[in-house]
């Protein structure tokens, strides 16, 4: 008997300390708090990805300023290669800071089993963890490929434990034109993502919170 | 002015694409838009048998070829480093809905029409072809239609199309990270 309530009692203290970390991380983010100190730099970490993902992200990236912006992190899946020489051909362009591609297996290989997926997704979870706990980035900056839900979630978590100081920041592909992809949805409705930027207004219509350049001065 | 039509398939394949611009009908329809030559960029696909010997005689080589058929030079290959050149040469562009490919013609204004895959269901990519369409920026049909969509007479009066502004986005994160403009 006694046992069972201290089961159930830890349980529900339990609960209640992630539900405290969840809302304080929401305040925390809702309020836009100034982050860093920019004169020492920040620590940036984006994730790259197939299927036009790379070329979205190295374009924007173009535009970020390599001395604020200056310890930058490209996060590929192990079999990428394409991603990762893209990586380094735009880090060429840069002439200050410091930059790492780290790379984290697949989570799941087209045709494979959901069985066996669950656990190559929480192996590769596992990396994404290490990685950005080593990191500890200012900024978390994806636009779509499977692996950056891990990525995100694992930044979001450190944060909550205040272990990180961490915005993250998802930018919607030129092709969603109706609906938000599936993590980009994700991190919307969970609150996780500080800012969701789209390229197609209309989207604001279905999803209020998201931001339109149309807002951007 | 370029006289050239590049047809484009990205990474993949596409054979409805590829064997309806070789058929006597989209053929005729291209010189009468002024087009000498055709270029194709095949991917991992097969042209039809009996029309690839028709045109190319009995090429062994089926990874490039060139000839002369109809009054038209057609040339085909299946992969380069990068498709940039071909794009900036023609005079207009056939692709499938991969945004790269549609992206960069938007960029070089070019006329585009984009093919859309009717056997890839659920393709999203195709969602930003059809909106572009419906704004008048590029033309958007199924390979069967492909003949009449290049004689629709708005391909040369599409409204050009203005990108995103990625450099407002960096601009917006440098203040949500407190960068000093």
């Amino acid at each position: 008997m006694g046992g069972a309530f201290w089961t159930i009692l830890s349980i529900i203290l339990v609960l209640l300390w992630i539900g405290v970390m969840y809302l304080w991380f929401m305040i925390r983010h809702f309020r836009r708090e100034p982050l860093v100190d920019p004169k020492n730099g920040l620590r940036l970490l984006t994730v790259l990805g197939s299927g036009g993902h790379t070329t979205e992200m190295l374009d924007l990236l173009k535009h970020f300023n390599d001395e604020a912006y200056s310890n930058r992190t490209y996060v590929v899946a192990d079999t990428d290669n394409h991603s990762e020489r893209k990586a380094l051909e735009s880090e060429q362009a840069r002439h200050s800071g410091t930059f790492v591609v780290e790379k984290i297996p697949r989570s799941r290989e087209v045709g494979q089993s959901y069985l066996t997926s669950v656990f190559t997704t929480a192996y590769a979870s596992l990396h994404a963890f290490i990685i950005v706990s080593r990191i500890r980035p200012s900024i978390v900056l994806v636009n779509g490929p499977g692996t950056c839900v891990p990525v995100a979630i694992s930044a979001a978590l450190l944060d909550m434990l205040r272990v990180a100081n961490t915005r993250i920041v998802y930018v919607e592909s030129i092709c969603r034109v109706e609906r938000l992809s599936l993590t980009a949805a994700i991190l919307y409705y969970s609150g996780l993502a500080d800012d969701v930027i789209v390229q197609w207004p209309q989207l604001k219509d279905t999803y209020p919170r998201v931001r339109t350049l149309d807002e951007m001065s | 002015m370029s006289s050239t039509c590049f047809v484009t398939v990205g990474s993949t394949r596409f054979d409805s694409l590829t064997n309806e611009i070789l058929s006597d009908a989209a053929l005729t329809a291209l010189k009468k838009l002024g087009v000498t030559k055709v270029s194709i960029q095949l991917g991992s696909g097969e042209f039809e048998a009996k029309r690839f010997e028709e045109i190319f005689g009995s090429l062994c080589d089926h990874d490039s070829g060139s000839a002369v058929f109809a009054g038209l030079k057609i040339d085909f290959y299946r992969y380069k480093p990068s498709i940039a050149e071909d794009l900036a040469d023609a005079k207009f562009v056939i692709g499938h809905a991969g945004a790269g490919t549609v992206i960069e013609c938007l960029r070089l204004k070019k006329p585009l029409i984009v093919v859309v895959n009717e056997l890839l269901m659920d393709n999203h990519q195709a969602e930003l072809a059809a909106k572009l369409a419906d704004l008048n920026h590029v033309l958007y049909c199924v390979p069967s239609d492909l003949t009449q969509t290049m004689l629709d007479s708005r391909l040369f009066t599409l409204q050009p199309y203005a990108l995103p502004e990625m450099a407002k986005v960096a601009r917006h994160i440098d203040r949500l990270m407190g960068v000093p403009a």
